[in-house]
């Protein structure tokens, strides 16, 4: 090798050596201050216009509930209430004595919760069901004076403890059937015998749970459960609830929603082999920046995933790290993770500044938890203003504008909180089901009674895909009024325990199958962080659906509707609707075993052509 | 492997480590530039540890592999450069090879010219051996003409005053060489030559009607002749030529002093004693010979007879008497049977014969001879 060769070789060793110590040297220190990171993703949310003066049918829905004070029927009530709204399902609450002033129809329907059966007008009842109206009872009862209304020949015992739930006909895609030990669904049910002509729909331990049952002109629908009063049955109530009129429409939100919790996080030392069961020997700081983020991305790409973090400034009991220890702990995460997050669409919200829930010592939280209770409410604040400065450290163009509860616990001391110190906050994402005397913040999709800028957007499933009855509570919330919300924690990778014994590798294709599944099932939900979903469904909440039916014709319209609106259409078996691309949008086939579409509106009106007569 | 980054080691292989980073600077700043466009993290592409590393593991090729192409390049010019060196070594030896054979064939012709040249020398000494010295400076104009290519060559006799020179042989027109040149009168190639008396060529300074050479014959230590060449073609004469040359001309002032001593001895016979008044006979025999020089040279010459009143007391008296009036070529002879004084005198013209024994008789019996 010549000389001159030698001296520029070394020449540009030395060269590499420094550009390789400068960057090195601005990377950690000051470069992202120089390069800011891609500003948040703007989505927006359109609203179709004109849809006023559509043209309407001669038929309306029309769904009456009638409860009493008892808990069940007060709680299966609001249940299906809210069931019904999210679905923008207009529904009118009315006293037993009012069901007499009802005119049968086939598009009307009279809906019953509880057990006190001596309080309704079973006379008008009867009338209203032969008269071609629709009844629906929402909890098993025991009362022979019915038995022609439900199909019922024989009652028996009681039974409690009825685990599961199986389909007998595919109601709407992607539910899957719940044998025991799944406990999602604990029925307590009559042992009934039922007469040959009721077609049961769902059953549970060889008990019918819901069946259908013709009288006269009009139809009842039996559900022989105390399960109404459970929010994961929302969306199979609504759905079957459709089979009763000639047709139905319900609306979807159309929402795909992805968590990521404690993400950015400061992560654990050691090795991944030594803390986990994926055997790696790698650090799990590498495995989250090289493998498991990786994956993420790659799926959030191939499966249409827009991710949303929930930061937390340090796992430390105990609020002593002041700012700048605080920024420092979060250097990597924010910079590697948050900037990544965001440059891929995404949103880091907020979990906390470390992840103790935001409970005082005087509200419900699960002891197993091990939390030190919050003093007050001032020290919360001081704990998220404090990680607010290191997001705004790390993101000084970007604001928080939603939380997710540590432990999704939280009460309204925390809630306060959070509307005071982060007054730009809008979303409050904890869970959808739960146990709120463990101090679960179980929410609905609604805006906060005490702080209306505040919207609760509960997170309806979570994990890497372990159990059926989570699976179903993701299909029911999507077949209630499409939104899919699902959140994951990083960490379970490196516990054992959550993770089941099992490696990323097997975890990552559990969840990648609940993301197949949704796409391949529900191609029609738009991804979107959970800011954006927000607002969407804020919107969706806000639009009047003007759903209207003639024999052979569904006319659908709105006011504020969001654009694309999309709708289930259940039609009675033998009737069809073309499917394909119309000026209104677009109409596709769904699977189930009754005529199920699901409609795409782009236009402010449409008018759906019914073909076929009802079997 | 991102094309760019191919591009660039490309670049690096082809041009070297230089247009390699630079190069990779450009699609660096491109990719920089088009991750701001499309909206991506440009802090991500130095913070993101696989992307930097990514950067530093093409950054290291394009480095590593521009510097080998450098390298090869730096041998091949070193090659190169070794090559042309020994293409001009090569040249240089094949232009000494070719001068060492120049010079072997000019040492071979030297050699051979100087074989030649001593073969000249014999040939020239054979031929200069004759008994007589106008046989003598016949044969040196043959010589000249033969061997040096010499053409209008004249033979002077300079006389002893050194003031003139007379004709004593020429070949050439009659015009080309005056029958006597007065020094006094001549150009300045003359007056040089007799100030060094030695051989002397023609300069760039002298007329074109100047001799190409002047050459001395030295007779007894003096110059007695000069030998004049018009034409000589010098650049066919080498420098042994000229070297024989000078000898040659230095051959004949000995051989003409040994003609003359031998001619003296052979003489001596033919003169009265104590004079050098010719018998009849022997002077009978130089004007044949002069005849003949008239002949072939077209030199003119006459003879004049006095004839004497009475018996001499004394040739030698006489002898005083006649040569301080007579030029050195001239010959005196006498007949004593019809006491006849008889006089040679070469070179000169008869148109001048009247004139000249006029006066020569008037000196005679001014003289009381």
């Amino acid at each position: 090798m010549e000389k001159r060769t030698i001296i520029s070789f070394s020449l540009f060793i030395v060269l590499f050596l420094a550009i390789v110590g400068a960057i090195q040297y601005l990377r950690i220190h000051s470069l992202h201050t120089l390069l800011p990171n891609v500003a948040e993703q703007r989505m927006e949310i359109d609203q179709l216009q004109g849809g006023e003066a559509a043209a309407s049918g001669q038929h309306r829905l029309q769904v009456y509930l009638v409860r009493d004070d008892e808990e069940l029927a007060v709680k299966a009530a609001d249940n299906i209430l809210y069931g019904l709204r999210y679905a923008k399902l207009d529904v009118t609450e009315i006293a037993p004595e009012e069901v007499g002033t009802v005119a049968p129809s086939p598009y009307t329907i009279l809906i019953f919760t509880g057990e006190r059966t001596t309080r309704w007008p079973f006379a008008e009842m009867k009338r209203f069901v032969e008269g071609g109206g629709n009844i629906i009872f929402g909890n098993r009862f025991k009362d022979p004076a019915f038995n022609e209304l439900t199909g019922v020949e024989e009652i028996g015992e009681f039974v409690p403890d009825v685990y599961g739930l199986n389909f007998e006909e595919k109601i709407f895609p992607g539910y899957v059937d719940l044998n025991p030990p799944e406990d999602l669904f604990v029925h307590s049910v009559v042992d009934f015998a039922i007469a040959d002509e009721a077609n049961v729909i769902l059953s549970a331990e060889g008990f019918p749970i819901l069946w259908e049952y013709a009288v006269g002109q009009g139809n009842v629908l039996y559900w022989n459960t105390t399960i109404t009063n459970q929010k994961m049955m929302r969306g199979l109530f609504v759905q079957t609830l459709g089979t009763l009129p000639p047709a139905f429409v319900s609306a979807q939100a159309a929402i795909k929603l992805m968590y990521i919790d404690d993400f950015p996080a400061p992560i654990m030392s050691g090795k991944m082999k030594d803390v986990s069961t994926t055997p790696l020997d790698k650090s799990v700081k590498d495995f989250f920046a090289e493998d498991w983020w990786e994956d993420m991305v790659e799926m959030a790409e191939a499966d249409d995933l827009i991710y949303t973090g929930a930061m937390i400034g340090t796992y430390e009991e105990e609020m002593e790290l002041v700012d700048e220890q605080l920024i420092k702990r979060g250097e990597f995460p924010m910079l590697f993770f948050g900037r990544k997050l965001l440059a891929n669409g995404g949103e880091i919200g907020l979990h906390g500044y470390n992840h103790q829930s935001l409970v005082t010592a005087d509200e419900p939280i699960d002891p197993t938890y091990g939390y030190i209770p919050w003093k007050d409410k001032e020290e919360m604040k001081r704990s998220l203003l404090q990680a607010e400065s290191v997001f705004a450290n790390y993101f000084p163009a970007e604001t928080l504008k939603s939380y997710v509860p540590p432990s999704n616990a939280l009460n309204r001391t925390g809630v306060d909180a959070i509307a005071e110190a982060l007054p730009e906050l809008r979303t409050i994402a904890s869970l959808y089901t739960g146990e709120s005397e463990n101090g679960d913040f179980v929410q609905e999709f609604e805006f906060d009674e005490t702080h209306p800028e505040l919207y609760h957007f509960p997170r309806v499933t979570s994990d890497y895909g372990e159990s059926k009855g989570s699976i179903f509570q993701m299909v029911d919330a999507i077949a209630n009024f499409g939104v899919f919300s699902h959140f994951i924690h990083p960490d379970d990778v490196i516990d054992p325990e959550r993770a089941f014994g099992r490696d990323w590798d097997t975890m990552f294709a559990s969840l990648r199958k609940i993301i197949d599944d949704v796409n391949v099932n529900y191609p029609h939900l738009q991804a979107y962080t959970q800011h954006y979903a927000t607002e969407k469904l804020i919107t969706y909440q806000a639009a009047d659906l003007n759903a209207s039916f003639d024999e052979n014709i569904i006319y659908l319209s709105g006011e504020g509707l969001v654009n694309p609106s999309h709708f289930t259409v259940r039609l009675k078996t033998g009737q069809s609707i073309d499917t394909g691309t119309f000026a209104f949008g677009t109409v596709e086939q769904m699977e189930a075993d009754r005529p199920l579409y699901l409609v795409t509106l782009t236009a402010a009106s449409a008018e759906i052509a019914i073909e076929g007569d009802a079997q | 492997m991102n094309l760019f980054y191919v591009a660039a080691i490309l670049f690096a292989l082809r041009y070297g480590t230089i247009f390699g980073l630079i190069s990779f600077g450009v699609l660096l700043l491109y990719k920089v530039v088009y991750t701001g466009f499309v909206g991506g993290d440009i802090f991500l592409l130095f913070y993101d540890t696989n992307s930097l590393l990514t950067l530093f593991y093409y950054f290291a090729i394009t480095v590593i592999v521009g510097l080998f192409s450098t390298s090869f390049r730096e041998r091949y010019e070193i090659s190169q450069f070794r090559n042309e060196e020994l293409k001009d070594e090569n040249t240089y030896l094949k232009e000494t090879v070719d001068l060492l054979n120049t010079s072997q064939t000019t040492l071979r012709q030297k050699l051979l010219q100087s074989e030649y040249s001593l073969n000249q020398l014999y040939e020239l000494a054979v031929s200069l051996d004759l008994p007589h010295p106008e046989l003598i400076r016949s044969e040196t104009i043959r010589l000249l003409k033969k061997y040096f290519l010499a053409s209008d060559v004249a033979i002077y006799h300079v006389d002893r005053s050194q003031k003139s020179m007379r004709l004593l042989i020429r070949q050439a027109e009659k015009k080309e060489f005056p029958q006597t040149i007065f020094l006094d009168e001549a150009s300045g190639m003359f007056k040089r030559f007799f100030q060094v008396q030695e051989t002397t060529l023609r300069q760039l300074d002298d007329d074109d009607s100047d001799p190409m050479l002047l050459a001395p014959i030295t007779i007894d230590g003096q110059t007695r002749e000069v030998v004049v060449i018009k034409r000589l073609p010098l650049r066919k004469l080498t420098t042994d030529d000229l070297h024989v040359l000078n000898i040659l001309f230095s051959w004949i002032g000995t051989r003409i002093e040994n003609a003359q001593t031998l001619i003296r001895k052979e003489q001596h016979e033919l003169l009265y004693p104590g004079t050098s008044f010719y018998k009849k006979d022997a002077f009978a025999n130089l004007v044949a010979l002069q005849e003949q020089k008239k002949v072939h040279h077209g030199q003119p010459f006459i003879v004049l007879e006095y004839a004497l009143g009475y018996e001499p007391v004394s040739l030698e008296s006489i002898e005083a008497i006649v040569h301080s009036y007579l030029r050195e070529i001239d010959i005196v002879g006498y007949d004593r049977e019809e006491n006849k004084l008889m006089l040679l005198l070469p070179g000169t013209s008869e148109e001048h014969r009247q004139r000249i024994y006029d006066r020569i008789e008037g000196i005679l019996i001014q003289k009381g001879v």
